[in-house]
Order: structure tokens, then C-alpha cells, then sequence
């Protein structure tokens, strides 16, 4: 993007999230934070979804997925984000992916960069739906791997996507992570929780 | 170290091989692994346990149960003491700290026992009749001494060190109770795959008796579809089948293991749930029928059966029912002498009971009349059994009385989401309850399975069959002679004291119930009340379903306040919400301030500077050089589409439509009745995207806002929007400099004034290619922009704009300065408080009068345009260095402080440093008409002197408004 100085873990500074480390002997889940993730918002006009899906074939997906639902291919992920609202999920922050986007969807959708709006957490592990369960109303019994729900976690508005039946990825927004974390912390304490922080080329989104 | 001299044999629950010691009163004792605090107590010789609540009468064990209604105790001392808890429901642990409660200076002599003394003026209603005057009496000496009196434990005060959890849990069928009928019914519903959670209050499943269970307890417990979760207690049924239980996780244990909370809030969500609550054994009605050693006969025999606890040495059993039929072999078993049995269908009863701190002997009258005492130690007492109807009573269901059974049983046994069964059905007989249980389960799963209408006519028919069949006797009388005959033992009501209530008048069940007090102690009655209600039958001629229940409402039982609040407590209350630069703030060691939920910069102090000083500091550096601030807070919308200037153009008060792309606006919206809503700016990045942004406080409801107009009124307009204020970080660059340090960070741009005028929008990259959007728009009055980038960059570009600034005297500012610098150009921003029109804020000319808008038709009804409206000034005091606050009022010199004279209120109030004075705006009754008047500031509440105001324009700085343009 810039040679300028970013700061990907922006909304967790001062929290030093890798020492949150197990409390217990045994860690019932790992925490991976997905940092650099390129996340696109696409938001189709009034009578161009048909458009925006054939635009979007050439990125691998044949259609925007139904409302609750996610799609992934080699790399990419494309998930239902509320009311006309899809994100386009890289695992790296490539400037050039969105060019290419906004200029197969221009006209037909709206378009706009999400990367810096969220921290994005994967949760995996034999405790991850307990650990989840704990702020989350949703019946996860009921979302199923290749699924996902916009719904509140811990008074926070959350994008949650089921990735296998251990394995959830979470988008928090950027302005509740640090008291997201906490939350998560604090909650994992009893399970006990493993940190990885994950540079932007060890994630696809497809993972 | 006391033995434990009550022990038999037997005793399923506890593990002789595991002793474990503990105190009670400060004294150790010894119990066993698996004993309760209540079976370690009585093993140990332990009888006198508790004082009652208002006469300070000797109690001691009563149930085996959760609604012990008097031995009650303190747990832990220090910041984990915890009053009120039932000993028979405390699970004994090395080290366990136990103390009596309500009583002074000792248990055993108990010097507030003399309000038994007194007792013939304690009658019920005794409060309501004695401290009526004087007035100021209640609170400062009556009610403290009362409470001193006549009360339960006490809390430390201190901040309870224990840690609580929530969690949510969904399932199809939801089994509450872990007996009989419970486990059958959880077996028969799980084997069809439905997802199955049983709770049960104890330890273990099984209920009263466990025999021939295990093997449907080990096969329900390997099933993978069934959760079971012990010492979970479901304390309500909330709409759309949600519920709340709470789970003792390390309650029973000395210390919490692997960071396990105290206690767990589940919420459930159920599709369907079978009520297997069993029944609560209920006492009789006789002399001295509360004193130490009188226990439920089901208690007395799961005592022997789970504990290996023998409650006396020579029992008295009284019974109505053939529920006591197997325990004189149980007693004899545990080396318990029977004395004799009392069989109340045979026309005996007890007289009284005799003996001061324990039973030492009962004087019983025979069928014929004739009257003999008889030395015991325990009497065991069954009048029958009362089905646990609160849980489904409290979604609204009245209890109704069975003739029959001699009980109050579910009004409906079944709805479309509820069976009941077992016990609380009103069956009796393990046979019955099994099979009933069974067809219970298979139901439940129907429902789930075939989502269509079951048939019930088996499920009513064995329900009805067992009731008809029933003919149990009706036994609701009390002794004669003149000892106190308890109905409510917790509360202390006899049964004198419902008869009174009756003669004075009372006729509800539920006026009585709050008169007396009868059933609204930690037990909420469920040992006393049908009793109470046999009384009010027995005293008002009615039958007892006539008399009928109280209501039932949550909690069923007692529950913490701390797993309620969970860990919103302390900073954990509510979230908190950073912006991109909350770190760099930090570094900075910025003070912060809270503005709703959000965490902003209130002001960066340099050493040895009072906030004052830093405030001024920072206007001044804006003022004369150049400051920098953090917006991010500030809404951001992206509003993109064909149709996106016509939607903005309905949207806002103000013109939008020939917006030209690369310039913003400030707008004004509307709510539809004409009152302001939100103001903000609106930028044209290109002939289709628009960026919005909204007040920090309003961004919610301007985007339900913009929905709502979209989805209702407009739907054919082709537009899509989204909220971006997490995408980007807003920095505000204002002052006499700002350009010199813009022209520093962008790439390649010309800053000069022709080529970036005032309300200039553009996209472009700042510090060698981060994506930026800016904006020429100011808020403190001077030259000024807003940049964003993307939030990760927040930092960078706050980090850029402080080095490359540092040549021009550059300062960051937080929201106080931010607040003075509006305050002194005269921007409305408080002002705006769901009340103000336009014209009010002084902003009438921004209603088109070309185009229509939300707002528009009914901003011009007569209430809204009548012209003595409050409407923003300034206020200037005539001596510069008396302030005044925020809120308070405006009245016409010289006028009484009185409401009639009120000419408004004060909305904004600062020190300006740029004009070094205190200045102020205000919401004034025609107040441009008042321009050059004289006023008087009042601040009634803080008994403030006056302060003489001139209203001026609320434009005090540049209103020719040439530095924004400079």
C-alpha cells in the first residue's frame, strides 16, 4: 500500500494478546489473530446483483451467497454481511484486489475497503463452541459449518462465520476489541487459551 | 474436635474414607466427604443451628432440602461472607466456615430471644399499626432497630472477590428435575436424537429415592445428546421459552479449580420442557411444632439413607399419609428408637412438644380424648405432599386444588410447549411415574420431531386414572392449647396471625400473604403455605380452591446478585470504545473522558499544568498556531448509488442535489415532526459516492434513520449505504498553520487556497501513499481540515502531523478545547437536544423553501414557529471572571427565583481564553428579540449568587466568519 508506517494491531494496543496465554495446563482452544486480512465490502444496485455475481465469477464465486451463508474458494472467502451487503474475505491485504474489484463492479455495486474496520479472530478448538456460547444467543447447534450470522457477542455487534465444528472466525468491530478481548480472555480462562498472532501470509481465508 | 456420635449405617452420598473437618460458631468439627452441612451438623450431635426471624426461637434442621425454612447460616467470613444459605444445601469441604445468624450474643443464648416476651404484641400487621408517628422516627430509629431486631445475615460490605460466568444454552426439550420422572422421561425423549438437557438443584440425580436408578442414570449420562447439569437450579421461565438457571460450579468446593467461576448464569432457550419438579413434603400444625428436632419425615429418612445420619435416638412419627410407611424399618435400621407413630386418620395428634433448645417429649392426645406425654427426641412429621408448581405458575398458570390428592396441581398438565409429570403431575407411585415419565418423553420428542398437534389422550387418562383412584386425607387441623403453632416457620406466622388478618378484614390470599408475611421468606413457603391457606379457609368459610395460591414469580429459590451481574461489574460494566488513536493518546498520557460508551481524549496535560491550564493551552495553540484533535468518533457513512444526491436532497433540510462533486456541505436533518435530529457533513467524492458524516453521539439513529427512509418512503431510489466509521481514522487540523503542516503530509497536492477553498473535498494520499480522504471544513472557527485515513493509520498520521508541526508551535487537543473553540465561534452542538428546531438553533435558513424533506410540512406548525421559543443566544457576564454551569436558568434581572420567571437555560458554558472571559450560550424565550438585555444567571440548586449576563449573538468569535475562508 505505503512505505508509511502501519499498524495493523492498532485496535489492541497496549494489550499485549499473546501473553493471554493459557491459564490452565491445557489450552481448550487457540486464538489466532488474522492480522492483514483484505476484507471488501460489495453492495449491489438496485437491479444488478446478476451483474455483480457474473463480475464476481471471475473471482472465483458463482453467486453471493444466500443471507446466513458463506462461500469459499482457494484463498478467498465471500460472506453474507447483512441486508445487500457481501464481504470479499483475502487472506492478504492486496491494494491491487480492490482495484480490480471496484473496476469489475463499477456501476453495478458499492464498493468500499472494510480491512481496518474489524479484528479478525479465528477460534478453534474443542471448546471453541463452549467458549463462544458464552456470549453469543445464537444456537450454534443451528449454524452450521458454512454459515455465518451478524449478531451481538458480549453487547458487541459481531460477523460470525462457522468454519469446520470446532472452528469459528470471528470479525469484532475495531473499536470494541480491546474490551472484546478482554471479554475473550477472561472468558477462555477456565478452558484455557492458546494466542497466535498471524502474519497476513500464514492465513488464507480459506484456511 | 467433636465425633460424630449420630452416625449409622449406611449413607450412599458420603465417603467414609474421606473425612473432612470444618467449623460452625468457631468451633471444628468433622464430617464426611459427600455430607451436607446440615447432615455433618445433626452427625455430630448438632441440633440447635439457627434463631428464628422475629422471636429468636431455637431452631434447628428442618428438610433435607433447598427450602430449609430455618436452618440457615453464614458461609466464609471477610469479603466472602454470605448470608441466608440453607445448610442443607451446603456441600461440606475441608476448612468449611459456618456461622449462625440473627442472634445475639451467641446461638444458644440468644438475648433477643426476649421478643418472645412480647410476642402477644407482635401480631401480624404489627408494624403497620405501632410506628406511625413520629414520621421522622420510621427511618432514623424505628426501622434500624427493627432491622437489627428482627433480621437475617449480613453482607461484609466489602467487594465480593468470587467470579461469575453467563453462558447461553439451546436445546429441543428441557428435562427441569433429576428424579424418577425426570430421568425416564430424559431417557425416553434423547433416545429419539433430540438434543435433551436435564437440570437438577442437588448433587446427584434421583431425587428423594434412587433406588433401581443407576443403571438409567449411567445409560442417560453416556448419551451424547443429553447434557445433565447438577446443582443447576432453573429460578425462571421467561416469554418465547427462555429460562434461567443457575449453576453452583465451585460452590461445594474450597477454592475453584482452573479458573472456574463461582456460580454460572445459564439462559436457555427450549423448545419444549418437561416439569418433573416433584413435590415438597409439608409439616403439620401443633404446639411448639418449630422446635429443634421436629423434621420433615422424608428428611429424617434421607438423612439415615444418604448420610448415614441418625437425626435422634427416639422418634415420634405423625403422619397423615403412607408416604412414612417404610421409615419405622429405616429408623429401627439406624438404631433409632419408635417411640410411636401418630396417625392423624386415626384421630391422633400432637398436643405440643416439649423442651427449651431441642424436643425432649411430646404430649399426645389418643382418638378417645385422652392425653399422655412421651418422652422423644424427634418427632418426624408428614401432612403430605405439595406438587412443585411454581415454575410453571410463573408464566401466569393458577394452581388448582384437588379434593382428591389434598394438593394444589397444575391448572394444565400440558400446553403446546409444556408436559408435566412425576410428582408435580400428582402421581405417587414410582410405577406410575416411570411409565408416565416414559410416555412424557416420547411426547416432547413428537413435538420436536413431527412439529404437529400430539395426541394426549393417554398422557391425560393415566393422570386422571391416578387422581381418581387417590383419596387422601384431608388434614389441615391444629392442636389446641397455648403454644405457639408455627404455620410459616421461617417468618415466624402462626396461625393466630392468619386468622386475624381474616377478621381484619383481609380476604385475598395475597393481601394476607403481605400482612402476615406468610410465605415470603428464602423458602417462599413451600413447607407452610397450603397450610396458611387451609387456615384462611378455615377462617373465611371457603373452600381451599376458592382461597387458591398466591402468584409464583421468579426466582424459584434465592439466587446471588452476583451471578446476575456477572462480570459487568466494576470497569467490566459496559464496553468501552477506542478510536484508532487510544494508543497513541496513552503515550501521550492524554486524560481521558467518557462520551457514551466511547473513550475520547479529554486533554493532553504537560507537567505541573492544572486541566484548566491545558484547556486554555490547547485553545490558544488552535487560536494562534496550529492543533490537531481526534474525530474519529464523529459517524462516518458511505452513501453510494444513481439516486444517491436525490435521497441526501430529501434527507436533509438543505439542498444536495447540486452539490458538485469535490466539495462538502454542512446538513441539517429532520426528524418528520419538524425537530432537529442530527447535523453534520456531507462530502461529494464522486457524481454517485457521497460521505456522510453524523454527530458520535447520533450515528445509530441516523442510520436507522436513512433505513427507514430508504425501505419505507422511498424504496425506488437506487442507492446503497453502509456505516465506514470503523474504517477510518479523523484527525481535525485547525489553526493559522494548518496549512503549512497539510502541505507537509499529502503527496503532491496543491493546499493553496484556490485550489483547496473552504468545503474542498478530496481523496488523496498523505506520507508517500496512504489512501486519504480530505476535507476543508472546520468546527473551531479557524482554517481547518479533517483528514482520514485508514484506521491503521491513525497513528502514523497522528505521529506525521505532531514532527512535521513541531516548526509551527503544534498541539494536540482533546474534546474540552475542542468544546471552547465551538463554544467561542458560536457552533451549536448541545443544543441540539431532541427539543430545538431549526430557527431555535438559529439555523432557518438551511429549510429549503424549494424542495420538500423529511420534516418539512410539520417544522411549520404553530407550536414550532411560535415566536416566544427558546431560542439560542449568547450570554456575556458583565463581570468576564464569574462563570456559571451548564443547565442552569436565565430569569429577568431583579425577578424572584420562581418558575414564572424562568426565561430559559444556559446549554454551554466555558472560560474562553481567546476572549478571556466566560461566555455561554443559552436556550432564551425570544431571546433574538433580548439581544442587549440584561439577565441574571440563577443556579437554585447549587445555592449559587447570581450572576448579571448581557444576551449577545452566540456568535462571539469572527462572525464575519473570514478565518475559515483565510
Amino acid at each position: 500500500m505505503c512505505a508509511a508506517k502501519a499498524h495493523p494491531l492498532y485496535c489492541l494496543d497496549g494489550i499485549e494478546p499473546a501473553t493471554a496465554a493459557p491459564l490452565t495446563n491445557t489450552a481448550g482452544v487457540s486464538v489466532r489473530i488474522l492480522t492483514g486480512r483484505a476484507v471488501i465490502r460489495i453492495m449491489p444496485f438496485g437491479a444488478c446483483r446478476q451483474a455483480v455475481e457474473q463480475a464476481l465469477s471471475g473471482f472465483g464465486f458463482t453467486a453471493l451467497p444466500a443471507p446466513g451463508c458463506f462461500d469459499e474458494t482457494v484463498g478467498s472467502c465471500l460472506a453474507w454481511a447483512g441486508k445487500n451487503c457481501w464481504f470479499l474475505i483475502a487472506g492478504q491485504d492486496k491494494a491491487e484486489r480492490e482495484q480490480e474489484l471496484m473496476l469489475a463492479l463499477d456501476g453495478i455495486a458499492a464498493v468500499s475497503n472494510a480491512n481496518d474496520g474489524f479484528l479478525c479472530l479465528g477460534i478453534d478448538g474443542q471448546d471453541a463452541r463452549t467458549l463462544i456460547a458464552k456470549g453469543c444467543v445464537l444456537d450454534l447447534d443451528g449454524l452450521e459449518t458454512g454459515q455465518c450470522a451478524v449478531t451481538l457477542m458480549a453487547h458487541t455487534r459481531v460477523h460470525l462465520h462457522r468454519k469446520s465444528p470446532t472452528a469459528f472466525d470471528l470479525m469484532v468491530p475495531a473499536s470494541h476489541a480491546a474490551s472484546f478481548w478482554e471479554w475473550l480472555a477472561m472468558s477462555a480462562a477456565e478452558i484455557g487459551m492458546s494466542v497466535t498472532i498471524m502474519p497476513p501470509s500464514r492465513h488464507p481465508a480459506s484456511s | 474436635m467433636s465425633r460424630q456420635r449420630n452416625r449409622s449405617a449406611g449413607g450412599d452420598r458420603i465417603n467414609r474414607a474421606r473425612p473432612v473437618s470444618f467449623t460452625f460458631d468457631g468451633k471444628t468439627y468433622t464430617g464426611y466427604e459427600g455430607d451436607t452441612l446440615a447432615s455433618a451438623l445433626l452427625a455430630n450431635g448438632v441440633t440447635l443451628v439457627a434463631r428464628s426471624f422475629k422471636y429468636h426461637r431455637p431452631r434447628g434442621v428442618f428438610t433435607c432440602d433447598p427450602h430449609e425454612p430455618n436452618a440457615l447460616v453464614q458461609l466464609h467470613s471477610g469479603a466472602r461472607q454470605e448470608p441466608n444459605i440453607a445448610a442443607t444445601m451446603v456441600e461440606l469441604y475441608d476448612g468449611l466456615e459456618a456461622h449462625s445468624q440473627n442472634r445475639w450474643p451467641s446461638l444458644r443464648i440468644d438475648l433477643l430471644s426476649v421478643n418472645q416476651l412480647f410476642a402477644p404484641f407482635f401480631a401480624a400487621g404489627f408494624y403497620y399499626k405501632t410506628f406511625k408517628w413520629p414520621a421522622k422516627f420510621w427511618t432514623r430509629v424505628y426501622e434500624p432497630i427493627i432491622r437489627r431486631a428482627a433480621g437475617m445475615g449480613r453482607l461484609s460490605g466489602e467487594i465480593d472477590p468470587a467470579s461469575y460466568e453467563k453462558t447461553f444454552h439451546h436445546c429441543d426439550i428441557m428435562v427441569v428435575g433429576g428424579g424418577i420422572a425426570g430421568i425416564e422421561a430424559a431417557r425416553s425423549a434423547a433416545q429419539t436424537g433430540a438434543r435433551v438437557t436435564l437440570i437438577e438443584e442437588h448433587a446427584h440425580l434421583g431425587g428423594h429415592d434412587d433406588d433401581g436408578l443407576q443403571q438409567a442414570i449411567t445409560a442417560l449420562q453416556a448419551m451424547e445428546n443429553v447434557q445433565i447439569l447438577t446443582r443447576t437450579m432453573v429460578f425462571g421461565w421467561y416469554d418465547s421459552m427462555t429460562f434461567g438457571a443457575v449453576e453452583q460450579v465451585s460452590d461445594h468446593l474450597k477454592t475453584s479449580e482452573n479458573y472456574q467461576p463461582r456460580q454460572r448464569l445459564w439462559k436457555i432457550v427450549a423448545k419444549q420442557i418437561v416439569l418433573a419438579t416433584g413435590a415438597h413434603e409439608r409439616s403439620l400444625i401443633f404446639g411448639n411444632n418449630d422446635k429443634p428436632g421436629v423434621m420433615l419425615a422424608s428428611a429424617v429418612e434421607r438423612y439415615i439413607r444418604d448420610f448415614g445420619v441418625r437425626a435422634g435416638k427416639r422418634a415420634v412419627i405423625l403422619t397423615t399419609n403412607n408416604s412414612t410407611d417404610g421409615l419405622p424399618r429405616l429408623l429401627r435400621q439406624a438404631g433409632i428408637e419408635l417411640a410411636a407413630i401418630v396417625d392423624a386418620r386415626k384421630g391422633e395428634e400432637i398436643v405440643t412438644v416439649h423442651g427449651r433448645t431441642r424436643v425432649k417429649a411430646v404430649t399426645l392426645r389418643g382418638p378417645d380424648g385422652s392425653t399422655r406425654k412421651l418422652p422423644c427426641d424427634l418427632v418426624c412429621v408428614s401432612g403430605g405432599w405439595n406438587p412443585a408448581v411454581q415454575l410453571l405458575a410463573q408464566r401466569g398458570q393458577k394452581p388448582r386444588w384437588s379434593e382428591p390428592l389434598q394438593a394444589f396441581l397444575p391448572q394444565h398438565m400440558a400446553g403446546d410447549d409444556f408436559l408435566c409429570t412425576g410428582s408435580l403431575a400428582g402421581l405417587e407411585h414410582r410405577d406410575d411415574c416411570r411409565m408416565h415419565a416414559d410416555l412424557t418423553g416420547q411426547i416432547a420428542a413428537q413435538r420436536i420431531a413431527a412439529n404437529s398437534p400430539d395426541v394426549l389422550t393417554v398422557y391425560t387418562s393415566v393422570l386422571k386414572a391416578a387422581e381418581e383412584r387417590t383419596q387422601n386425607f384431608a388434614y389441615f387441623e391444629s392442636t389446641s392449647g397455648r403454644s405457639k403453632k408455627f404455620v410459616d416457620l421461617q417468618h415466624d406466622v402462626t396461625e393466630s396471625d392468619i386468622a386475624l388478618a381474616t377478621r381484619e378484614g383481609y380476604r385475598s390470599v395475597e393481601h394476607v400473604k403481605r400482612y402476615t408475611t406468610m410465605g415470603m421468606a428464602t423458602d417462599q413457603g413451600k413447607t407452610s403455605n397450603v397450610h396458611g391457606i387451609a387456615a384462611m379457609s378455615k377462617a373465611l368459610d371457603k373452600p381451599m380452591g376458592q382461597v387458591g395460591t398466591t402468584g409464583f414469580r421468579p426466582p424459584y429459590r434465592p439466587v446471588s446478585l452476583g451471578v446476575l451481574a456477572g462480570r459487568s461489574r466494576g470497569k467490566h460494566w459496559r464496553p468501552i470504545l477506542r478510536t484508532p488513536l487510544h494508543g497513541w493518546v496513552e503515550d501521550k498520557d492524554g486524560v481521558f473522558i467518557e462520551s457514551g460508551l466511547w473513550h475520547r481524549s479529554q486533554y493532553f496535560p504537560q507537567p505541573g499544568e492544572t486541566m484548566q491550564q491545558a484547556i486554555n493551552r490547547e485553545v490558544l495553540a488552535v487560536r494562534n498556531a496550529v492543533g490537531f484533535c481526534d474525530v474519529s468518533t464523529l459517524g462516518k457513512i458511505d452513501l453510494q448509488g444513481p439516486d444517491a444526491a436525490e435521497f441526501l436532497n430529501k434527507v436533509y433540510s438543505n439542498g444536495f442535489a447540486k452539490l458538485p462533486v469535490g466539495k462538502s456541505r454542512y446538513g441539517l436533518m429532520l426528524r418528520e415532526d419538524g425537530i432537529v435530529m442530527d447535523d453534520g457533513t456531507v462530502s461529494r467524492l464522486a457524481e454517485t459516492h457521497f460521505f456522510v458524516t453524523t454527530t458520535s453521539a447520533e450515528l445509530e439513529s441516523v442510520l436507522s434513520h436513512l433505513e427507514y427512509c430508504h425501505q419505507v418512503l422511498w424504496p425506488e431510489l437506487d442507492l446503497v449505504f453502509a456505516d465506514v466509521g470503523e474504517d477510518w481514522a479523523g484527525i481535525a487540523l485547525a489553526g493559522p498553520h494548518a496549512r503549512d503542516v497539510l502541505s507537509r503530509i499529502v503527496d503532491e497536492m496543491d493546499t493553496g487556497n484556490d485550489a483547496l477553498p473552504f468545503l474542498a473535498a478530496r481523496t488523496c494520499t498523505v506520507l508517500g501513499g496512504i489512501p486519504a480522504r480530505l476535507f476543508r471544513i472546520s468546527f473551531s472557527g479557524e482554517l481547518a481540515y479533517e483528514i482520514y485515513v485508514p484506521s491503521r493509520f491513525g497513528r502514523t498520521l497522528a505521529e506525521a502531523l505532531e514532527l512535521e508541526g513541531q516548526e509551527f508551535g503544534i498541539s494536540p487537543y482533546g474534546v474540552e478545547a475542542l468544546d471552547v473553540l465551538r463554544i467561542e465561534k458560536g457552533h451549536v452542538s448541545s443544543e441540539l437536544n431532541k427539543f430545538t428546531t431549526a430557527n431555535d438553533l438559529g439555523l432557518g435558513t438551511m429549510m429549503s423553501t424549494k424542495k420538500d424533506y423529511v420534516g418539512r410540512a410539520l417544522s411549520n406548525r404553530p407550536g414550532l414557529t411560535d415566536p416566544n421559543r427558546e431560542v439560542v443566544v449568547g450570554l456575556k457576564p458583565l463581570d468576564p471572571s464569574m462563570g456559571f454551569r451548564q443547565g442552569v436558568h436565565v430569569i429577568p434581572k431583579g425577578a424572584a427565583l420562581a418558575p414564572q420567571n424562568d426565561l430559559g437555560y444556559v446549554t454551554s458554558a466555558a472560560w474562553s481564553p481567546t476572549l478571556e472571559r466566560y461566555i455561554g450560550i443559552a436556550l432564551v424565550s425570544n431571546g433574538r428579540e433580548r439581544l442587549g438585555e440584561i439577565v441574571e444567571i440563577v443556579d437554585p440548586l447549587h445555592k449559587e449568587k447570581p450572576v448579571p449576563a448581557e444576551i449577545v449573538s452566540h456568535h462571539f468569535y469572527d462572525p464575519e466568519n473570514e478565518r475559515v475562508r483565510s
